[in-house]
């Protein structure tokens, strides 16, 4: 998968998360989760189990602590997938 | 050390059965932590109030300890929950983050979990105040915290224009024109539900009573 496909599958891994649509359609590597989606902390648990479902890849805990922002999740699923 | 840190979980807002997957749990929780569960409080708590009264034991410890670490990355399965004890009215317990300590204390009800710490065993200093509020909106939830936490630091300190503001780091500052208040703030919400948390020491509450200049 290429940066922008996973990108375009993240956006419905955090949608059922965030009312905050426009920076849901604006969503760019800067994009932080709970910063500018307002995704409230409970939830990043949440996120990288859909995460995990969504492209059938194993997050461990250490690589789920980078993903803070919409970049640093892509990197993460992006190296996930290229172990599979 | 002079910090904040607090963390409230809406229980109307928790999903009841993905929490209680090991999937989802094995990230908040150790299995230290699951022992002190089966042998500890398991009359006193369902499992899945255990692993969102832990979340909020580790949030608060996480958002206390960042002032002093900024880079700090909230990471539940690294702080540990070493003793956690029901008194009766409150669970208070100990959490550890690498050799740092901290002191909990949570309350938790038909409607909320919503926990505390401090570096020492004596909340005496912390203030905190916890409100059901009409909208599950973050801007809402925000500005009603801010306003809640303005509104009584403002009948402690009358005639102070008080303001929060943010640190750079991302932890609330509270502000007289350019001055920062020496009074750690930590804020909270989820769901319905918003809470604050401040710790006013003694030498502060003592030039406050003798009316001398604090700003």
């Amino acid at each position: 998968m290429t940066r922008q496909e996973i990108l375009n599958e993240l956006k419905g891994v955090v949608a059922p998360y965030t009312t905050n649509k426009e920076a849901l359609n604006n969503l760019n590597d800067q994009t932080d989760l709970i910063a500018d989606l307002k995704i409230n902390s409970a939830n990043l648990v949440d996120i990288i189990i859909d995460a995990e479902a969504r492209y059938d890849i194993e997050i461990d805990y250490d690589s789920a602590d980078k993903m803070l922002n919409v970049g640093s999740c892509i990197d993460v699923i992006s190296e996930k997938l290229n172990q599979k | 050390m002079n910090s904040a840190g607090n963390d409230i979980v809406a229980l109307a807002a928790i999903d009841v059965a993905r929490t209680r997957q090991s999937q989802f749990y094995s990230r908040i929780v150790t299995p230290a932590e699951l022992k002190l569960y089966s042998t500890q409080l398991k009359e006193q708590l369902p499992f899945e109030h255990f692993v969102w009264l832990a979340w909020s034991v580790k949030e608060s410890t996480y958002k206390f300890l960042k002032r002093f670490e900024p880079q700090l990355i909230f990471s539940p399965s690294k702080i540990a929950i070493d003793t956690l004890n029901f008194s009766g009215e409150y669970f208070e317990g100990t959490a550890r983050y690498g050799d740092q300590v901290l002191y909990s204390k949570s309350f938790v009800n038909q409607d909320y979990i919503f926990s505390i710490v401090n570096d020492q065993d004596d909340f005496s200093a912390i203030h905190y105040e916890i409100k059901r509020i009409d909208s599950a909106k973050p801007d809402d939830q925000s500005n009603v915290v801010r306003e809640l936490l303005l509104s009584a630091l403002n009948g402690i300190f009358p005639g102070n224009s008080l303001q929060v503001a943010k640190h750079r780091h991302g932890w609330p500052l509270i502000v007289s024109g350019d001055n920062e208040l020496p009074i750690p703030v930590s804020f909270t919400h989820h769901g319905y539900f918003v809470a604050y948390t401040f710790c006013l020491t003694q030498s502060l509450w003592k030039a406050h009573q003798h009316h001398a200049e604090i700003l």
